[in-house]
C-alpha cells in the first residue's frame, strides 16, 4: 500500500494589490514505503511549498487544497494538534541550512532528546541512550562526549549529521530533506549523500528528497518527480529519468548542465528565457515560451500529466509525442 | 588553444598579472570552543604563499571549498581586502609595497581590472536606476565623455549583454537574478577591463540562467580577449570556462595545469577527492560508487596542520607529509605544478 498518496494539491498565495501566486498547482504522486522521491526544479519551481503543505507548515496566507493521505490520514484536514503527534515522530524532518535549524539554546542532548520524551513514553537515561545511539548511527565520531554540546561548536556537516539524527530518533515512515546537501561543500555533501543512502537501505524509511542539483537526485532517489511553475512536467524512475529524459524542459535541464566529463569546450545548451515571475498568467503549458518545440496546443491550452505510452512507471505532461519533444539530447 | 601561457618566473614581467608568495593573514579573536586561550588573538591564514600568472587572453579558473582562501584571494588582487605580504605585479609594475598598495599602484591595477560579485542583487545599488549603474565606471573613469556618448555606450553595452536597451530606467529590484548578473557584467566591462575578475558568478543562479550567464562570459572573454581570473567552487562550471585550473585548499595552491590534463589526470589527492565526489546525474554511476575518498572537514584555519594542509584527510598521507610544506613542484613540464610529495611525475 502507499504511505503517502497525493492528488491535486495546489497552493495558492493571496496578495494584496497582486494577482494570487500559485506556487503549488495541482500536483499528484504517490510513496510507497522505503522508497525515495527526489522532486527536482529550479528556485521558484514549488518543491519547498509541496512538502510544506503537506507537514502544515503554511504561511498564513496560503490557501491549500487537494488532499493527502499518509497511513490513510489526511494529512491536510488534521488539526494541529493530531499533525503535532505526527511531525518528529512518523513524518521526520531536515532542512536546508543546518546552521539556522538548530536551535543554538540548546545543547545537541536537549534537542535529541525531546522528540523521544515527547512521541515515545520514556526516561531520561533512555531517550540519552537512543539519542546516543542514534548520533552513532549517522557516524558522528565520539558521540557520547559531543552529545552535551552547543550547535556552533560543529561544523556544517557534523550540524546536519545532527539534524538527520533528530529527524531519525523516532524511527519515522517517512523523512522529508528539504536540499540537505546545498549549504555543503563537495566533499561533505558526498558524506551525507552516502549516509542517506545507508539510512534509507538500512532503516527503511521513506524518503523525499528535494533538490534543485540533478546528480544529488541521482545518486538517492528510485524516482524523480521535475516541477516547473508550480506544476509536475514529467515523473519517471530515477534510471529512466536520467537515460531518457521525455518532456522539453527536463532535456534542456539535462543539456544545460555543465559537465565534468565534457571535452568538446562546446558552450553549455542553456535554455533561453526566464521561468515564469510569480502570479503571472499561465495559459497552455507553462514551458512553453522557453520550449523549442512549442506548437499551437501548448499556447493555449495546459497538458495534462499522462501516463506515458511505453511505460507503466513513467509520466509526462507535453503535448507533444515523446520522440518530437525530445530533439537532440546531448 | 591560441592562448600564449607562461609559467615560470623568467617570463615574470610577460604576464597581464603576476602574483608571487601573496599572504593575506587576519588577527582574529579565538574560537569560543579554544576557551584556554579565550582572549588571545590568533593568526589566520586566509592566503598563505599563493603565486600564479594571467596571462593576456587567459581564464584562469579557481576552485576549493569554502573557506579555502580563493575570495580573499580574488579580493586582495583587486585591493578590496588587505595584503600581509608578497607581490602583485600589473603588467610588469608592482602594485605592493612592504605589504601596503600605495595609491598610484593601486590606481593603475584598478584602471584595468574590473569585479563581478557573487550575489547578483546585492551588488547593484537599489535606489540607482540600471542606466546609472552601468555608467558609473565612465562617469568616475572617463569623467570628460559626453552624456550622450555615455548613454550610447550603455545602451550599446547592455545589448551586447542580452538586455533590451528599454530597460535603462528601471531599477535593480525588477529584475531577475539572471537578468541582474547581466547588468553586473555590464557595468565591469564597459571601462574596458583587461582583466575581470570574476568571484562565484554564477553560483547563486538556477542551471537553466546559469548556462546562459556561463556562455556570455565565455563569448566576451573571446570576443573582446579578455584575461580573467574565475573564482567558484563548481568544479563543472570552472572546467567549462577556464583555460587553467588553480586549486586551492587552506589558502596554498595544491595543484595548478591546464584544464583538460588537469581534469583528465590529477595529480594531487586532493584534487582527485574534489573530482570524485562531484555528483553525477547518472543513477548508474552514482549507485555503483565506492565510498566516499574524504572522511571529516575542513580543519579551522586558525590552527592548521604542520606540514601538507591537506594531511589531515589525504588518504595517502605518510608519516614524511607532517614535516615540511610540500613546494609546487613542476610536473609533466611547464604546465603542472603540485604540492605534494607523493606525486610523482609520470
Amino acid at each position: 500500500m502507499d504511505l503517502l498518496e497525493v492528488e491535486n494539491l495546489s497552493v495558492r498565495f493571496a496578495r494584496r494589490d497582486a494577482p494570487a501566486v500559485d506556487a503549488v498547482d495541482d500536483i499528484s504522486f504517490s510513496l510507497d514505503a522505503g522508497r525515495t522521491l527526489g522532486i527536482v526544479g529550479e528556485s521558484g519551481s514549488g518543491k519547498s511549498q509541496t512538502v510544506l503543505a503537506l507537514i502544515g507548515l503554511m504561511a498564513a496566507n496560503a490557501q491549500v487544497s487537494g488532499r493527502a493521505s499518509f497511513e490513510g490520514r489526511d494529512l491536510l484536514t488534521l488539526s494541529e494538534r493530531a499533525l503535532n503527534q505526527l511531525r518528529g515522530n512518523r513524518i521526520g524532518m531536515v532542512f536546508q541550512d543546518p546552521m539556522t535549524s538548530l536551535n543554538p539554546f540548546l545543547t545537541v542532548e536537549q534537542q535529541l532528546v525531546e522528540p523521544l520524551r515527547l512521541h515515545r513514553k520514556v526516561s531520561r537515561r533512555e531517550a540519552r541512550a537512543r539519542a546516543i545511539e542514534a548520533l552513532e548511527r549517522v557516524h558522528l565520531p565520539d558521540a557520547a562526549r559531543r552529545i552535551c554540546r552547543y550547535p556552533h561548536e560543529f561544523s556544517g556537516g557534523m550540524r546536519q549529521r545532527v539534524m538527520i539524527a533528530m529527524a531519525l530518533v523516532t524511527e519515522p515512515r517517512l523523512l522529508i530533506a528539504d536540499e540537505p546537501t546545498t549549504a555543503l561543500d563537495v566533499t561533505v555533501q558526498a558524506q551525507i549523500v552516502d549516509l542517506l543512502r545507508e539510512l534509507n537501505r538500512e532503516c527503511g524509511t521513506a524518503m523525499i528528497l528535494i533538490t534543485h542539483d540533478m546528480g544529488v537526485a541521482a545518486g538517492l532517489c528510485d524516482e524523480v518527480m521535475v516541477m516547473y511553475a508550480g506544476r509536475t512536467v514529467e515523473h519517471a524512475s530515477a534510471l529512466q529519468l536520467f537515460a531518457a529524459p521525455t518532456h522539453p524542459y527536463t532535456v534542456g535541464l539535462m543539456n544545460a548542465l555543465p559537465r565534468l566529463d565534457d571535452e568538446s569546450g562546446r558552450p553549455l545548451a542553456a535554455i533561453a528565457g526566464h521561468p515564469p515571475l510569480p502570479g503571472e498568467a499561465i495559459e497552455g503549458c507553462a514551458f512553453a515560451k522557453r520550449c523549442p518545440h512549442a506548437g499551437e496546443p501548448c499556447m493555449t491550452t495546459r497538458p495534462v500529466l499522462r501516463r506515458s505510452a511505453d511505460s507503466e512507471d513513467a509520466w509526462r505532461a507535453c503535448h507533444l509525442p515523446a520522440a518530437a519533444a525530445v530533439g537532440d539530447l546531448q | 588553444m591560441s592562448v600564449k601561457t607562461r609559467r615560470g618566473d623568467a617570463s615574470y614581467a610577460d604576464a597581464l598579472l603576476a602574483v608571487r608568495d601573496l599572504k593575506v593573514h587576519f588577527r582574529v579573536k579565538r574560537e569560543p570552543s579554544a576557551w584556554a586561550a579565550w582572549r588571545e588573538k590568533a593568526l589566520l591564514r586566509a592566503v598563505d604563499g599563493v603565486s600564479f600568472d594571467v596571462g593576456r587572453g587567459e581564464t584562469v579558473g579557481l576552485v576549493g571549498e569554502s573557506g579555502c582562501g580563493k575570495s580573499t584571494l580574488a579580493r586582495a588582487i583587486v585591493g578590496l581586502s588587505p595584503v600581509t605580504s608578497g607581490s602583485i605585479r600589473w603588467q610588469g609594475v608592482e602594485t605592493v609595497n612592504d605589504g601596503r598598495r600605495p595609491g598610484a599602484a593601486i590606481q593603475a591595477l584598478r584602471r584595468g581590472v574590473q569585479m563581478i560579485f557573487q550575489d547578483p542583487l546585492a551588488s547593484l545599488d537599489p535606489r540607482m536606476t540600471i542606466g546609472r549603474i552601468v555608467a558609473e565606471p565612465l562617469r568616475t573613469r572617463r569623467s570628460h565623455m559626453a552624456r550622450a556618448e555615455v548613454r550610447a555606450r550603455v545602451a550599446t553595452m547592455l545589448e551586447r549583454v542580452g538586455m533590451n536597451a528599454h530597460y535603462l530606467e528601471r531599477y535593480p529590484h525588477e529584475f531577475s537574478g539572471g537578468q541582474c548578473q547581466r547588468i553586473g557584467i555590464a557595468r565591469a566591462l564597459i571601462a574596458e577591463p583587461r582583466l575581470v575578475v570574476c568571484d562565484e558568478p554564477v553560483s547563486a543562479l538556477d542551471v537553466s540562467v546559469q548556462a546562459q550567464v556561463v556562455n556570455l562570459l565565455r563569448d566576451l572573454q573571446r570576443e573582446l580577449s579578455l584575461s580573467m581570473l574565475f573564482v567558484a567552487h563548481d568544479l563543472a562550471v570552472v572546467k567549462s570556462i577556464s583555460h587553467r585550473v588553480l586549486v586551492m585548499y587552506l589558502g596554498r595552491v595544491m595543484e595548478v595545469g591546464e584544464r583538460q590534463a588537469l581534469y583528465a589526470n590529477p595529480r594531487h589527492p586532493y584534487t582527485r577527492a574534489l573530482l570524485y565526489a562531484v555528483p553525477v546525474a547518472n543513477p548508474a554511476i552514482e549507485r555503483s560508487r565506492s565510498r566516499v575518498l574524504l572522511q571529516g572537514d575542513l580543519p579551522s584555519p586558525l590552527d592548521p596542520p604542520s606540514g601538507c594542509v591537506f594531511r589531515t584527510r589525504c588518504p595517502e598521507a605518510i608519516d614524511a607529509c607532517a614535516q615540511r610544506v610540500p613546494p609546487l613542484e613542476v610536473h609533466e613540464g611547464q604546465c603542472r605544478r603540485v604540492a605534494c610529495i607523493r606525486a610523482v611525475s609520470p
